[in-house]
């Protein structure tokens, strides 16, 4: 019985993690649309507005990506500390692309609110 | 922008991660490269956010949280190597993204594997056309008496009959050829789907 409810976990927890992962590019707009933000900031925001706990190194590759595609963009400015600190903003292409995604995530929170037991038909 | 440490088995441990990035980011394209300074400078303002624990303890906390590099640039680099071997048609670079891709998650495993048993067909195909002028007799496509065929590089040929002769060579390079160019072009389409 401990052991189902172990296993039972452990699928909890992988299903979480890809589900965060899935959401996270989708998230990153959502928090350059504000302002922009330096990585930390960013991932520090994610954390605690969003309770999207992955690890902190995923961050930058996928970031990486979203310049590539010309999502958001980058630029050098003087951190708190004086060392430089890398800034990033959307580009006018990921605000088009944010303005897009937000429906599509609305209607799909909204259908799957709807399997819900106890939901309403 | 290495912080001055004043525990040196803490810039131990911090020299030891860098080393781990700089490895893998070797073999990433020149856009990563500058990655390194971002995931310092993390760490940086990682240690200084943090309230409690010596420059030891908030160190490890913050490589912690940061994971661990193969983890993250793993997929990095098969997405990179990947794209670049299939821009160059350069198989080594193709192997090595796929052996990142194996490694890196489930579906990327399933697409990596199904590639690679691709690019194993190719070997043989290529293979087939190299060996059928020295080891002509085990080389086609082969029907046995009990009508059963089989087409490869075949040990036991006693007693069947070869169909194709040395059009196995122009056909093995024309079908090693044309797969090639279908995974090559089938990987650069997965990538750019992404």
């Amino acid at each position: 019985m401990a052991r189902q409810s172990d296993d039972s976990q452990e699928a909890i927890g992988r299903w979480e993690v890809q589900l965060r992962k899935g959401v996270l590019e989708f998230v990153i707009l959502l928090s350059l649309s504000d302002r922009e933000q330096y990585g930390f900031e960013l991932i520090s925001g994610i954390a605690k507005r969003a309770a999207i706990d992955v690890p902190e190194g995923t961050l930058y590759p996928l970031m990486l990506r979203l310049a590539k595609d010309g999502l958001i963009s980058s630029r050098l400015a003087d951190g708190d500390g004086g060392a430089p600190r890398k800034y990033y903003a959307l580009t006018a292409q990921g605000r088009e692309l944010l303005r897009g995604m937000i429906p599509s995530w609305s209607k799909l929170a909204a259908s799957v609110d709807s399997l819900l037991p106890g939901a309403s038909a | 922008m290495t912080p001055a440490f004043t525990d040196p088995a803490a810039r131990r441990r911090w020299d030891a991660y860098f080393y781990e990035v700089d490895r893998l980011l070797a073999r990433a394209d020149a856009d990563a490269a500058e990655m390194r300074g971002d995931l310092e400078a993390h760490v940086v303002d990682s240690m200084a956010a943090a309230s409690g624990g010596n420059e030891g303890e908030r160190l490890d906390a913050a490589l912690s949280r940061l994971g661990r590099p193969i983890d993250y640039l793993r997929p990095l680099l098969a997405d990179q190597l990947i794209e670049r071997g299939t821009l160059t048609y350069s198989p080594i670079t193709i192997a090595r993204g796929l052996s990142y891709a194996v490694m890196a998650g489930s579906r990327r495993a399933v697409i990596g594997l199904a590639f690679g048993l691709g690019y194993l067909l190719l070997a043989i195909f290529t293979s087939m056309a190299l060996l059928k002028p020295l080891w002509g007799e085990h080389v086609g496509v082969f029907r046995y008496a009990d009508g059963t065929v089989s087409a490869g590089i075949i040990a036991q040929s006693d007693g069947a009959r070869e169909l194709l002769g040395w059009w196995s060579i122009p056909i093995a390079l024309l079908l090693a050829a044309l797969l090639y160019v279908a995974l090559t072009k089938g990987l650069r389409t997965l990538q750019q789907r992404r």
